[in-house]
């Protein structure tokens, strides 16, 4: 009998000791899988992830781009139903730069250059040097067998001038003097020297 | 007509920080301070000049987030009991001071002109500021503009059109509601021009709006001025002012410019510092922090941490001075633009009103003592002109595009995008384009879910002001930002939810109202596409 309650009472100490272990390491919350959407968050914590593939690119400046961006485990799964079963651990994840300048919306045509990023990665600042040139950033994975795969493709950007424009207007062509009065300023602007400036005007 | 023209504009702006949850808010003492020091005295300023009519003109732009807390009842009476307990520290400092010879006339100083400002908020404007900003604006010298609604970076947080169509459509109702008319033009947070962003200026009948000097100077076609006379955005015909360099590191810059004079009041010393912590702990922060209390009594004296006593008559002294050098300067610059120019050459200086009286004391001396300086000269070398004014005299400017800029640091977008803060950008673009479906989803929305709606749009808007990501630049409150940040998107995330669900609590929405009660009359269906 008394063996009896001993056994209850150290069946009950497991049980409260159980819960509280559990208390003290919470399992991960199981994702919540609604539809597209794989929303996480932890209370206080903002969303993790936003459960769409996507990619934004942002400008720095005239040389420096910003990119971010999120792949949902659906198209994960999509890449490994369409290249094979060990084919995302196989590929390389890349940032495809284009350069559409010169050609709009031509993807096909556009220069490009890309930059192998790692594997954990969800944002990178793209070193383009090129003010006034517009870019376009596709987030995809290189294949051995298949090449490059885009995943998402991210909105169209435009880098700032970093000098004065070689555009004139001829009903208003620039005034040597105004433009001498800026180059022997203090404090002049980003990108450029007073001499830089000056040589510049006087091209003209 | 007059030989050149000089435009000064003050931008006048602090992020909403409103705390009833919280005895003593470190945030709201940057507009407790700024009011005391930097609001007050520019208003006492003009209505002195008007007095004595003095002719000048001057354009303010006072930020929605700073407009709005000057017209909120609670931190119009917060703001009395700040200034109370300053007025009883200024009677206990002269009377602490009382046989220092250096220090007791400046307690003095400061009780006088806190006993002053007291007289002012609550005798005579019954701690309503926007009502002494409104008798200035029906006097005519004084420009008043507006900013985006809660100063958001428009070329960063702008991703979809929509997010820069609310922030200025509610900036431009919310001046209108509290000026009575609306504003002629828009002053870009942080100068930040995104190309395109002026159609949107153009549709809410803004005329015009500032770029620093580069982006004036890299507008394509290259402008025939350079930065001496606007140019006309093509698309939208809105009038772009470019910053003027020169004039500008004059003031601004502290180790050339004027507020670095040895004569001048230093900022970085004050009694909160200084004093006997058992004296000086009714004054500070609750928890024993010390803070800056306003009293300051050294000059800035030279480059070492070597101060001594602050004396107002030399600084005084040298404000005039400087003034006069300034108004040297421009006729000296316009001088020379006019002899090869073929129309009055225009010098645009814009500054950080805050500039003036919190962190340049003698700031708002200067600025008084320029109009006087200027307006007594037998043969005026240059008028004072108000952007509008100057539109009206010439209505046709040079078709060109402004280059993205920024008056931040190297220029461009970088103070507000790198790695301190660049995590937040993905969070402010998913909610904004949830809140954009959800004005399309829900046009008509009525009753609780309307008043959610309406919420969720005020959240959104206060988690992208600029200012958080330049906290976290600049590394001070840091975790205030990200605190502020991220509150107010998980809050807007809940409203979306429960919207959307049908399911809105009104109790916890009453909260959130009373919480963040910024914009009364916002209508989340601003948000909404076009």
């Amino acid at each position: 009998m008394v063996t009896l309650v001993f056994i209850i009472l150290l069946a009950l100490l497991a049980g409260f000791l159980g819960l509280y272990w559990r208390r003290l390491f919470p399992r991960p919350a199981a994702k919540l899988q609604t539809g597209t959407q794989e929303t996480e968050s932890k209370p206080g914590e903002l969303p993790a992830s936003y459960g769409k593939d996507q990619i934004v690119v942002m400008v720095k400046d005239p040389y420096w781009l910003y990119a971010y961006w999120e792949i949902t485990d659906k198209k994960r799964a999509e890449f490994r139903r369409q290249f094979g079963p060990d084919s995302w651990e196989k590929s390389q994840p890349m940032l495809r730069v284009y350069d559409l300048t010169h050609n709009l919306y031509d993807f096909l045509h556009a220069p490009f250059f890309e930059i192998a990023i790692t594997e954990n990665a969800d944002n990178w600042y793209i070193q383009v040097n090129r003010p006034c040139h517009t870019f376009c950033v596709d987030i995809g994975r290189l294949l051995p067998l298949h090449g490059f795969v885009t995943l998402a493709r991210s909105n169209i950007v435009t880098t700032p001038a970093d000098q004065p424009s070689s555009k004139i207007d001829p009903l208003w062509p620039p005034l040597q003097a105004c433009w001498e009065a800026v180059a022997q300023q203090r404090g002049l602007p980003p990108g450029i020297s007073s001499a830089e400036l000056l040589a510049l005007i006087r091209k003209d | 007509m007059s030989q050149g023209y000089v435009a000064l504009i003050l931008h006048a702006h602090l992020p909403y920080v409103r705390h009833p949850e919280e005895e003593f808010s470190l945030a709201e003492k940057w507009y407790y301070e700024a009011v005391t020091e930097t609001y007050i005295p520019l208003i006492r300023m003009c209505q002195r000049l008007a007095e004595d009519k003095v002719s000048y003109r001057l354009t303010i732009s006072l930020s929605p987030p700073l407009a709005s807390m000057m017209a909120d009842a609670f931190i119009q009476k917060r703001y009395l009991k700040y200034l109370e307990s300053l007025r009883e520290l200024a009677a206990r400092e002269v009377w602490r001071t009382r046989r220092d010879p250096h220090f007791h006339p400046l307690a003095r100083m400061y009780q006088q002109l806190f006993e002053e400002v007291y007289r002012f908020y609550h005798l005579v404007y019954k701690n309503d500021l926007i009502s002494a900003w409104r008798e200035l604006q029906d006097a005519g010298q004084i420009e008043f503009i507006t900013s985006a609604a809660t100063h958001g970076y428009l070329p960063l947080i702008g991703l979809q059109r929509e997010v820069t169509r609310a922030q200025i459509s509610i900036a431009v109702n919310n001046h209108r509601r509290l000026f009575g008319r609306p504003p002629a033009g828009l002053w870009l947070p942080e100068c930040a021009y995104n190309p395109g962003d002026d159609e949107i200026l153009r549709e809410f009948g803004l005329r015009y709006f500032f770029v620093d000097a580069h982006g004036l100077l890299y507008a394509t076609p290259r402008p025939r001025y350079a930065i001496f006379a606007p140019v006309a955005c093509p698309a939208s015909g809105v009038a772009a002012f470019g910053r003027d360099l020169e004039s500008s590191e004059q003031v601004w810059s502290a180790q050339e410019g004027y507020p670095g004079d040895f004569d001048y009041r230093e900022f970085y010393r004050d009694i909160g510092y200084d004093l006997d912590y058992e004296y000086i702990k009714p004054y500070i922060h609750p928890s024993g922090l010390r803070v800056d209390t306003g009293f300051k009594y050294y000059r800035i004296t030279g480059k070492s941490n070597y101060k001594e006593p602050y004396i107002p008559e030399w600084a005084s002294a040298k404000a005039r001075i400087h003034a006069g050098n300034f108004l040297f300067n421009r006729e000296k610059q316009i001088e020379y633009l006019t002899s090869y120019m073929d129309r009055p050459p225009l010098i645009v200086c814009p500054y950080d009103a805050e500039l003036f009286g919190h962190w340049w004391f003698e700031g708002p001396q200067w600025l008084e003592s320029l109009f006087r300086q200027v307006s007594a000269l037998p043969h005026q070398p240059f008028v004072f002109i108000t952007a509008s004014e100057y539109l009206d005299h010439f209505p046709v400017n040079q078709p060109a595009t402004p280059c993205m800029s920024s008056w931040g640091n190297n220029g461009y977008n970088e103070v507000w995008l790198e790695g301190s803060n660049d995590w937040i950008y993905r969070h402010l673009h998913n909610a904004a384009e949830a809140m954009i479906a959800l004005a399309n989803r829900f046009p008509q929305a009525e009753g609780l879910q309307l008043r959610a709606l309406n919420q969720a749009a005020r959240e959104l808007l206060l988690a992208q002001s600029s200012d958080w990501a330049f906290i976290m630049k600049t590394g001070t409150m840091v975790d205030y930002a990200v605190a502020r940040t991220k509150k107010h998107l998980l809050n807007f995330w809940e409203l979306k939810e429960a919207v959307e669900a049908g399911k809105v609590d009104e109790e916890s929405l009453t909260a959130l109202e009373e919480a963040d009660n910024i914009f009364p009359d916002i209508n989340y269906r601003v948000f909404a596409s076009t």
